[in-house]
């Protein structure tokens, strides 16, 4: 089991390598492998070589690349808070966008750009960055703690509860942010809009960097939660008696969560259906083993928004597709496919 | 060794548990019987410190139950609950694995893995190895999580399980191999305390027999000596009747009507 699961990371770290060549490589300024591989040989000094041209290295290395590692850690971020979050809320439908977590983390940073205006100027732009993250990092965290109190009766998740009270935050929060709008001015606004509609354009090695701790923390921490959060699928009581610490387990999930959550929400806006669709597709596959779909989710979200980002930049070139169309278009019939399953199962 | 002395448990102003107390030693199996609301359950959940008592205390092999960490606790105890639902797909394999989480950090060690398959062995669910474990009948999923809790002490010295009305919904055959396998783990010197409701199972397989009637102790002691017509009148208001019958130790009781 333990040979098989190793097999299968490898294989998705393969597959998110290619999709990462093919991204860096499509689009504009088009780059043919033989050419990216002199870069990268001239660039490693293995090669003295220089097969590209400078307009071709300027694209690769303040654009390209700067996008598409934005895409890796924000798909990862996305697929294993969601895959975290569906362990400890016992269902598969807990999405951090489904359940109002997204929204809670846009309100927070939408208040943060509007009210915050005057410290984020004098902060200066990576400061800024780290402001909004952690002011999104705090809206995802108090509208988990409200979703989870609300919906988790004797240690099981009301499904209900869970998916109405995600409906109340997701239009108090749409509300909020439709009123922010009002008091902001034209550069505010362009802003807020920005959050709501979901995009890596704003991608640069500033914001890459400036989230990049927000995330590594989660992606670090949350696959040594897998073994605690298999045994709660059996039930917080049972996890209990099996030795697991419940609350420890609970409180980190739920901090590693919301960081990596709020960190990708400050820099690419509300992107829905990677938490959701990623870390169910691994289970139908692979089985439900946390151990295998945590880091599996990682992988397979990176190469996924990257995937999502490369066809929303080039399907309708030289105009953008706005991402969060992209995942919705493929992520919408997962998601219904993943009702009428449970409503099978009688979960629902 | 189990100790329970003069342990009381409110919940508000109703008394749950009053001065209940008793022994077990190694190797012996204890049933808990009485009428709903006896609290049995309330008993079981101290044992286990899902729940702490008002007065009283329990001592593990002359141990308060208090020192214990989580994890120490449970490597001397595991617990059957009632309504395993297992909230996504794990196969049989990877849930019998799980009981053996206290003991390896991320991945499980040779011997984790060799206790696993022994364990499956015994229980008989070897051949259901890779299923997922809700497509299984309710027998066989209860044969699972027993492996799971056994084998979660399967290796430790001195060990606990704890059994919640573990023959639940299960027709006969399964109702009495389940309670094989915990007259098993008794019989290999492990201490079996289970909640059980059906008197004639609690006699003919636990060694000791403890008789709960509104929180307080109505009898404890071996079945011969706990079961007889005025006992059972008293835990469960109703009229028995108590049959010899050849091949078991204890006398059988048939329940005869209800008590006005």
């Amino acid at each position: 089991m333990f040979k098989n699961n190793k097999v299968i990371l490898t294989g998705l770290s393969l597959f998110l390598i290619v999709v990462v060549i093919a991204s860096v490589c499509i689009g504009a300024v088009h780059i043919s492998l033989s050419q990216f591989w002199s870069i990268l040989t001239y660039y490693t000094g293995l090669s003295k070589e220089m097969l590209f041209s400078s307009q071709q290295t300027a694209v690769l290395f303040s654009l390209r690349l700067p996008r598409v590692s934005l895409g890796i850690i924000i798909g990862a971020a996305l697929a294993i808070s969601g895959a975290s979050l569906q362990g400890l809320f016992r269902n598969p439908l807990a999405e951090p966008g489904l359940i109002g977590i997204s929204s809670g983390a846009t309100l927070f940073a939408a208040l943060m750009i509007v009210f915050g205006g005057h410290l984020l100027n004098t902060i200066g732009s990576i400061y800024s960055y780290y402001a909004l993250a952690i002011a999104a990092f705090i809206g995802a965290f108090i509208t988990t703690l409200t979703v989870y109190r609300m919906a988790m009766r004797q240690g099981k998740t009301v499904i209900t509860a869970l998916l109405l009270t995600g409906i109340a935050i997701n239009a108090l929060a749409f509300a909020f942010t439709g009123l922010l709008t009002y008091l902001s001015t034209d550069e505010q606004l362009r802003n807020i809009t920005f959050w709501s509609l979901g995009s890596l354009g704003g991608a640069s090695w500033l914001s890459f960097s400036s989230v990049l701790p927000f995330i590594v923390v989660p992606l670090i921490g949350l696959p040594f939660m897998a073994k605690s959060l298999n045994a709660i699928a059996l039930g917080e009581v049972q996890a209990g008696h099996m030795g697991i610490n419940v609350n420890r387990t609970k409180r980190l999930v739920i901090v590693f969560a919301t960081m990596a959550v709020g960190a990708s929400v400050a820099v690419a806006g509300i992107i829905s259906f990677i938490g959701l669709v990623i870390p169910h597709i691994l289970r139908m596959a692979f089985g439900s083993d946390n151990r295998l779909i945590l880091p599996g989710s990682a992988l397979l979200g990176a190469a996924a928004l990257t995937l999502a980002d490369l066809i929303s930049r080039t399907i309708v070139a030289p105009a953008e597709l706005p991402i969060g169309i992209v995942t919705a278009l493929g992520g919408s019939p997962v998601f219904i496919y993943m009702i009428i399953s449970q409503l099978k199962k009688q979960q629902i | 060794m189990i100790a329970v002395k003069n342990v009381s448990y409110s919940a508000g102003r109703k008394q749950i548990l009053n001065n209940v107390s008793f022994k077990v030693a190694a190797g012996e199996m204890l049933a808990v019987i009485g009428a709903n609301g006896a609290g049995k359950s309330t008993l079981l959940k101290l044992l286990c410190r899902e729940m702490y008592p008002a007065s009283g205390d329990i001592r593990f092999n002359d141990k308060d139950i208090d020192s214990y960490t989580i994890k120490q606790l449970a490597l001397v105890r595991s617990v059957l609950t009632q309504h395993n639902i297992v909230s996504v797909m794990f196969t049989v394999k990877e849930l019998v694995l799980m009981g053996r989480y206290p003991h390896f950090e991320n991945q499980p060690l040779a011997n984790d893995i060799e206790v696993v398959n022994k364990v499956m062995e015994d229980t008989g669910i070897t051949h259901l190895s890779a299923r997922d474990y809700n497509t299984l009948s309710g027998g066989e999923q209860q044969r699972v999580q027993l492996a799971r809790v056994i084998a979660q002490i399967y290796d430790q010295p001195n060990a606990f399980l704890f059994l919640d009305e573990p023959t639940n919904g299960l027709d006969l055959l399964y109702q009495q191999q389940i309670l094989q396998l915990a007259r098993d783990m008794a019989n290999r010197g492990y201490i079996v305390i289970s909640i059980l409701h059906d008197i004639n199972f609690a006699s003919r397989y636990a060694d000791k027999i403890l008789i709960l009637k509104n929180g307080e102790t109505v009898a404890f002691g071996a079945p011969l000596e706990v079961i007889s017509c005025e006992n059972i009148h008293e835990a469960f208001n109703i009229k028995v009747r108590l049959m010899d019958c050849e091949g078991f130790k204890c006398p059988l009781v048939i329940p005869s009507g209800i008590l006005v």
